[in-house]
């Protein structure tokens, strides 16, 4: 516990404030004092992180202080009884530790929120790995083991679930179609969690003959015990049919101690045979209130699968999202994910430009999808390699940004011309200045905008022979898809090419003159040395030789590359994405020894920047923000807002956790997020703010603040999503318009149970600091004294929000106690704490 | 322990120091009495008289010189010489119709009229497919035949064309230029919320009434944001709503937790204020949204024109004097989409069919009628994808399809506020389009232009001052008789005199209005603002030098300004 020598008040209201040395955060004050009917309160402002208050009182400031026991102490008050005379109170506060702290924020910003199992393994488990552990790790993604891309597909027995109510006492099971699977271990329990709990099937183990529990209908007549498989024992069901089934043709029985209104879990083991191609399981209660459809052995995880046809570039766009999405949610290297978004949405491209361009040779509206997609996933996998190197710089990635095909299509260089009398296109290299690399209004001018247009022309793209990806000067593929066409349009027209798309130069566009850039332009006098006065007039000659055109955009993003301009902008970008909003570029003095905390980062940054060697490695400039009080303790703590994309991925994350038999307690398909098709008109980051993945139609990218994402319309959206992913998948509303349902699955009854002692399951408090821990765990459990008493009210009201209905009278493994939590849980992430990081 | 009403505000407002310039501490006291106090404490009439507007942003920078075209000036064609021709826009010139006098005064042409009542251009096509410049009447501008749902607008004296229009030291950046259109405060730092946002807080009303300013769109503009009252976004009328947990029985609890919750005290955040401002909004207007609701539903869309639009008599006498739907939310409300088989052409869609339109449409629409059914003064929406570097077409193509959504947008306003009014009449409603900037006078490479300088304005209302067949023509800044005249010809004419569309290093149309002198008009004149309040809305207009209300040369760049062009 840290004591500040803190500000005291007197009865009477006289204010005292003891002075203090400087710190990053004045010491918590008492904000008023009132004393009437004998009753005494203070109010104060409630302090970053605190886990607890204290009011402490004297009779005289010298005398020794004792803390009040008595009163009651809230996030932002204190009322206890009236002093009869004259008395003095003191504040005091637990401050977190430094290190959990710190953890948390690193936990807010180097990955897309915490999950309940990255809470335990880095802060509060038995054996925490602590801040700089997970720091460390995530600034080195090469060191992580990660394959989510290229997981094996399931062997083995795989185990089968699903949560809910019955309308009757029997329990289906059938197949599709005809085949075979062996099923073992089949088991109904009440409540959530599987296999807990008395089994109400007998026999389920099928180590005793089916008769006479078991009932076998017409086309699962050949249904019958096997000793060839078994999941435990000796035995297992060879679950064999001659034809698709349904709850009236089906292996059956009727369970015990059925009761409407009670939940219940069913579970069971199977092991596919050489006869379950495309094969699926159905597993059901009476009505069908619960069930299960099973595809037998997927060949691919649904990442693994998304990856294979990103990498045959025949993946659309909602696929890549999806894959984003699931990426984003699920993969070790948290860090990676979240620099790979900055960068596309830094560097931006556009899914809908590509497909405009590919119109011009293509029709089909699948195909066009697919090249745009192909070059997007390009893109962004070559900024990924690129930042597995430790020693990546920022010209890497601008390099990578201006050889993409996405890019050269996107701001128009594709048909900028600079030869005879042409003007060329300023789009990139206005944007380039502006976004990309040395920020608005910050060293260069209109004259520099369009003489370094002219160097861009030429600029192009080309299908190509797939060997020659990458090279610039191959010629446009020969390879045609179909040789035999007779119509000599048709034979000869591109989409009748087999290539692949990639970066040409077409010399005959370019502008071959000498061209000044920049031209007597010298560093200004704010940013100190070593920049100021540095001239950084960019002369490139005139070229005799045509190829040797395309050399004038390498030297460009060399250039600028280095130029304190981009170190400051790029600086300020990092430090918006890492710390908080309010970075600014051309503005700062770094000669200011009063230079705000922000500018002194940014500077920091820089000068990490300019003396790495090679110059600009983003490790080196990210390890200085990491390092920084900004990020470390309070200055950034949950001082920023989520973006739709961190807000749906941090949701799920949130609630996931492993419950084992590869079942988690919150979960999503992708789409149920980013959409399902181009589109993704119904899509909840769609609705939340027009956010569509690798289509940002400006150039400025999503914002990173809050003011371009928070309005009534999109809080409503958030609320939409929250409580449709909150929702039992039996609720009538679950889908929300989501075209192709809702799959944001959860689950907070088997994440409590998986992590509460069975005691507190019915205690409204113990339920509370469960959800709270996990949702908020920055605030500080001092400042969510206030809304633990809303909680605890919240759980014991009934669903109407009117009548009292005591949490503790709710049995656990009720529809009623399942909906009251996932309503709790709902309110809570729709509420504005869950908007903050 | 029970919290004042403005706790939030109040605290919120020492914080905000534009704000604080420009009321002093007059503010922080007035937040903190009751609404009816607080209102007769507020100066002029805004909100109170009845006046609204309607805004649309036409995002990316819309090129002005095919929207508004100078058709009077030869250099719009060709800046080169009669020895050495150099067509300006060989590629995206808009063509004039032969044979047809664009000096001559009166009425503007008007396409939609009807085939047999025109007399302005030679026989040929069916008119409705007319694609030459329409000939405005004031002898020296055209229109884009897109545009030709502006034609009726003009002729009735309800539209004013503001050409020339921009701001000293002209940002040719989108984020900048749009940030400052917004803010009404070219390079300010000390401004960062929006002039509509301030007028709404001058009208005393935005803490008390659940509608202000409104926009419907996916997130809430820079015009409309600021920190001491929040202004209101809805993004899917349809949505606006919560989904409860258990669906339907729960929504009264979770909007009441969420309510509660919202109030609880917090450690200080950065963007905490915004979040508890914008959810209080959330929740006072989803208490009356519920009844609101219904006017949104889009079986409910069944407002249409009144006369055969487009001249489409026959079908129209055919289906019961019925004319076309103003806001075609779904292809069949689409203009000639109704006319069956053979008769369908396309060339009769009031604008082209795909979802920019539908969705547009649904917001306009959704904007029109909070405007018309709630105390919303200013009411909002934007249109995208004006940034034509490439490929923009000429009467037809790309940028042709952005013009004909405005160019009926504006149509069907007028008719919706005529014809289906309610808390606002088209008399009381003025509709003003904002763009970042215009765009270079000569075409690039790609068949598109870039980023330049002055644009055009499109303001449109029933206390219009436009054309009247007595000397008014409506249309302002595109005439050499301006006050500041319109200097035809290319760049380096004899004596170093650039033309206008070269008045800027030598590339960029020069401005004569700034775009503060137009909403300040509309801000004063019409939103019922005094001028103090409007010195506090627009702080150019506090600046001398400016010359934003009568004209003059700007102190910032030297450039002579016309002030207020008088459209009201």
């Amino acid at each position: 516990m840290r004591e500040w020598p803190l500000s005291l008040r007197l009865a009477a209201g006289v204010f005292l404030a003891f002075r203090m040395q400087a710190a990053v955060l004045p010491p918590p004050s008492i904000d008023s004092l009132t004393v009437s009917n004998a009753q005494a309160r203070l109010a104060w402002t409630p302090y970053p992180a605190a886990q607890g208050y204290h009011v402490d009182w004297a009779l005289t400031p010298a005398e020794a202080f004792e803390e009040d026991l008595a009163g009651a102490t809230g996030t932002a008050g204190w009322s206890g009884a009236g002093p009869a005379g004259s008395r003095f109170y003191r504040l005091r506060v637990d401050p977190m530790g430094d290190d959990a702290l710190a953890a948390v924020n690193a936990l807010n910003r180097l990955a897309f929120g915490p999950t309940p199992e990255e809470l335990e393994r880095v802060i509060s488990g038995p054996s925490p790995i602590g801040a700089d552990a997970f720091i460390q790790e995530q600034l080195a993604p090469e060191t992580l083991v990660e394959s989510l891309d290229t997981e094996p597909p399931q062997a083995g027995w795989t185990f089968v679930t699903a949560t809910g109510t019955s309308a009757g006492t029997r329990f289906y099971l059938y197949l599709n179609g005809p085949g075979q699977v062996f099923v073992d271990d089949i088991q109904i329990v009440k409540g959530t969690v599987p296999e807990s709990g008395p089994n109400l099937l007998v026999n389920g183990d099928f180590e005793a003959p089916l008769a006479p529990k078991w009932g076998l209908n017409v086309n699962y007549t050949k249904t019958a015990l096997s000793t060839a498989a078994a999941h435990t024992g000796a035995s297992s069901l060879l679950l064999s049919g001659v034809g698709s089934g349904a709850q009236g043709n089906s292996v059956y029985q009727d369970f015990t101690g059925w009761k409407a209104g009670d939940i219940y879990t069913l579970s069971f083991w199977y092991l596919p045979t050489a006869t379950t191609n495309n094969l699926k399981i159905v597993a059901s209660l009476s009505g069908a209130p619960t069930s299960v459809t099973q595809a037998v052995a997927p060949a691919l995880s649904p990442i693994a699968s998304s990856y294979n046809t990103l990498a045959s570039a025949k993946a659309t766009v909602a696929t890549l999202r999806a894959w984003t999405i699931l990426h984003a949610i699920q993969s070790r290297r948290q860090l990676f994910e979240i620099l790979t978004q900055f960068l596309d949405n830094h560097f931006v491209t556009e899914h809908s430009k590509s497909v405009d361009f590919f119109n011009r040779f293509y029709t089909d509206g699948t195909q066009l999808d697919q090249l745009a997609t192909d070059l997007e996933f390009r893109e962004i996998s070559r900024w990924r390699s690129l930042l597995l190197q430790p020693r990546c710089t920022f010209l890497d990635l601008l390099q990578a940004s201006a050889e993409s095909p996405a890019q050269v299509l996107y701001l128009d260089t594709v048909d900028s011309r600079g030869d005879a009398n042409y003007i060329a296109n300023e789009n990139y290299s206005r944007e380039l200045m502006e976004l990309y690399t040395m920020g608005v209004d910050n060293g260069y001018d209109q004259a520099d905008i369009t003489t370094m247009s002219r160097a861009w022309t030429g600029w192009s793209v080309k299908i190509v022979d797939p060997i020659n990806l990458g090279n610039p000067f191959a010629s446009q593929t020969t390879n045609r898809l179909n040789s035999t066409l007779t119509n000599n349009a048709s034979l000869n027209a591109i989409s009748n090419l087999s290539g692949i798309w990639t970066l040409a130069f077409r010399g005959g566009r370019h502008n071959y003159k000498e061209k000044v850039i920049f031209p007597g332009k010298t560093v200004p006098a704010r940013f100190g040395p070593p920049w100021a006065g540095r001239p950084y007039e960019l002369r490139i000659p005139a070229r005799t030789i045509p190829n040797d055109g395309m050399q004038d955009g390498y030297e460009i993003v060399n250039h600028l590359a280095s130029l304190p301009f981009t170190e400051e902008f790029i600086s300020v970008k990092l430090c918006r994405l890492l710390v908080h909003d309010d970075f600014v570029h051309g503005v700062y003095d770094y000669r200011d020894p009063n230079l705000s905390e922000e500018g002194k980062l940014v500077h920091s940054c820089m000068l990490a920047w300019e003396n790495s060697f090679p110059k600009g490695q983003i490790r080196e400039v990210l390890k200085v923000i990491v390092a920084s009080d900004l990020f470390r303790r309070h200055g950034g703590s949950l001082q920023k807002v989520k973006t739709p994309l961190e807000f749906c991925v941090s949701a799920i994350r949130a609630l996931r956790a492993d419950l084992g038999h590869g079942r988690y307690s919150a979960s999503t398909d992708g789409g149920s997020i980013s959409g399902r098709d181009r589109a993704a008109v119904n899509a909840p980051m769609t609705r939340m703010g027009m956010m569509r993945l690798y289509n940002r139609v400006e150039p400025n990218g999503y914002p990173e603040s809050a003011p371009g994402w928070i309005s009534a319309g999109t809080l409503a959206e958030r609320a939409h999503f929250i409580q449709s992913f909150l929702m039992a998948p039996s609720d009538a509303q679950k889908g929300d318009g989501m075209d192709g349902g809702n799959k944001n699955l959860s689950n907070p009854v088997a994440l409590l149970k998986s992590r509460v002692s069975a005691t507190l399951w019915t205690d409204a408090g113990g339920v509370s600091d469960y959800f709270l821990g996990i949702l908020f765990p920055g605030e500080g459990r001092g400042n969510l004294l206030d809304l633990r008493g809303v909680c605890v009210r919240f759980l014991n009201t009934s669903d109407d929000g009117k009548s009292s209905s005591p949490f503790s009278a709710l049995g656990p493994d009720t529809v009623a106690y399942d909906t009251r939590v996932r309503a709790l849980v709902s309110v809570l992430m729709m509420s504005p704490r869950f908007q903050e990081q | 322990m029970s919290q004042p009403p403005f706790h939030i505000l109040t605290r919120r407002a020492f914080l905000d120091s534009s704000f604080k310039a420009g009321l002093g501490v007059a503010l922080s006291t007035l937040l903190d009495v009751p609404p009816i106090i607080q209102r007769s404490l507020a100066e002029g009439t805004i909100g109170i008289n009845g006046k609204k507007v309607i805004f649309i942003f036409l995002r990316g920078a819309n090129d002005a010189l095919n929207s508004c075209i100078p058709v009077g000036d030869p250099a719009y064609f060709d800046m080169g010489t009669i020895a050495s021709p150099q067509p300006t826009r060989p590629d995206i010139g808009i063509d004039l119709e032969p044979g047809v006098d664009y000096s001559a005064k009166g009425p503007c042409f008007d396409p939609t009229a009807g085939a047999d009542s025109v007399t302005a251009r030679a026989t040929g096509d069916p008119v409705y497919l007319y694609d030459k410049a329409i000939r405005l009447g004031n002898g020296f501008a055209g229109l884009h035949p897109a545009l030709k749902f502006l034609a009726p607008v003009y002729n009735a004296g309800h539209l004013a064309l503001v050409h020339r229009v921009a701001y000293p030291l002209q940002s040719r950046s989108h984020f900048d230029s749009q940030a400052f259109w917004e803010s009404g405060a070219p390079y300010s730092n000390s401004v960062r919320d929006g002039l509509f946002y301030r007028a709404m807080i001058e009208s005393g009303l935005a803490n008390t009434s659940p509608f202000t300013g409104v926009s419907v769109q996916q997130t809430l503009p820079l015009i409309l944001r600021g920190s001491a009252a929040a202004m209101t976004n809805i993004t899917s009328t349809d949505r606006f709503s919560l989904l409860g947990l258990p669906s339907l029985t729960g929504r009264n609890k979770s909007a009441d937790y969420l309510r509660q919750i919202n109030g609880l005290a917090t450690s200080p955040k950065k963007e905490r204020e915004l979040l508890q401002l914008q959810f209080e909004n959330l929740s006072k207007t989803l208490d009356v949204f519920d009844t609101l609701r219904p006017n949104f539903s889009d079986s409910g869309n069944t407002f249409r024109d009144n006369i055969a639009t487009d001249g489409d008599t026959d079908w129209y006498q055919a289906n019961g004097n019925q004319g076309y739907y103003l806001f075609p939310t779904r292809p069949e409300l689409n203009g000639g989409w109704v006319r069956a088989g053979s008769t369908r052409d396309a060339g009769k869609f009031v604008v082209p069919n795909d979802s920019t339109s539908t969705d547009f449409f649904n917001n306009l629409k959704a904007a029109a009628i909070l405007l018309n059914k709630t105390d919303a003064i200013v009411a909002g929406t934007q249109l995208d994808g004006f940034d034509t570097h490439s490929g923009q077409g000429a009467a037809d193509g790309y940028q042709a399809s952005l013009l004909r959504r405005v160019g009926w947008a504006i149509y069907a306003l007028r008719k919706y506020f005529m014809q289906y009014a309610d808390r606002a009449t088209w008399e009381n409603v003025v509709i003003v389009t904002l763009t970042e900037f215009g765009r270079t006078t000569v075409q690039n490479s790609n068949g598109g232009t870039d980023h330049a300088e002055a644009g055009v304005m499109w303001v449109a209302g029933g206390g219009i001052k436009g054309f009247n067949g007595l000397g008014r023509s409506g249309v302002f800044g595109c005439s050499t008789a301006d006050p500041v005249p319109w200097v035809p010809g290319p760049p380096n004419q004899a004596g170093g005199v650039n033309g206008s569309m070269f008045g800027v290093e030598n590339r960029y149309l020069k401005r004569a209005y700034d775009y503060r002198s137009v909403l300040g008009e509309v801000i004063r004149k019409h939103l019922g603002a005094t001028q103090s309040q409007l010195n506090r809305i627009i702080p150019g207009y506090a600046v001398a030098g400016e010359h934003l209300l009568g004209g003059g040369v700007s102190s910032i760049d030297g450039t002579r300004i016309i002030g207020e062009p008088g459209i009201l």
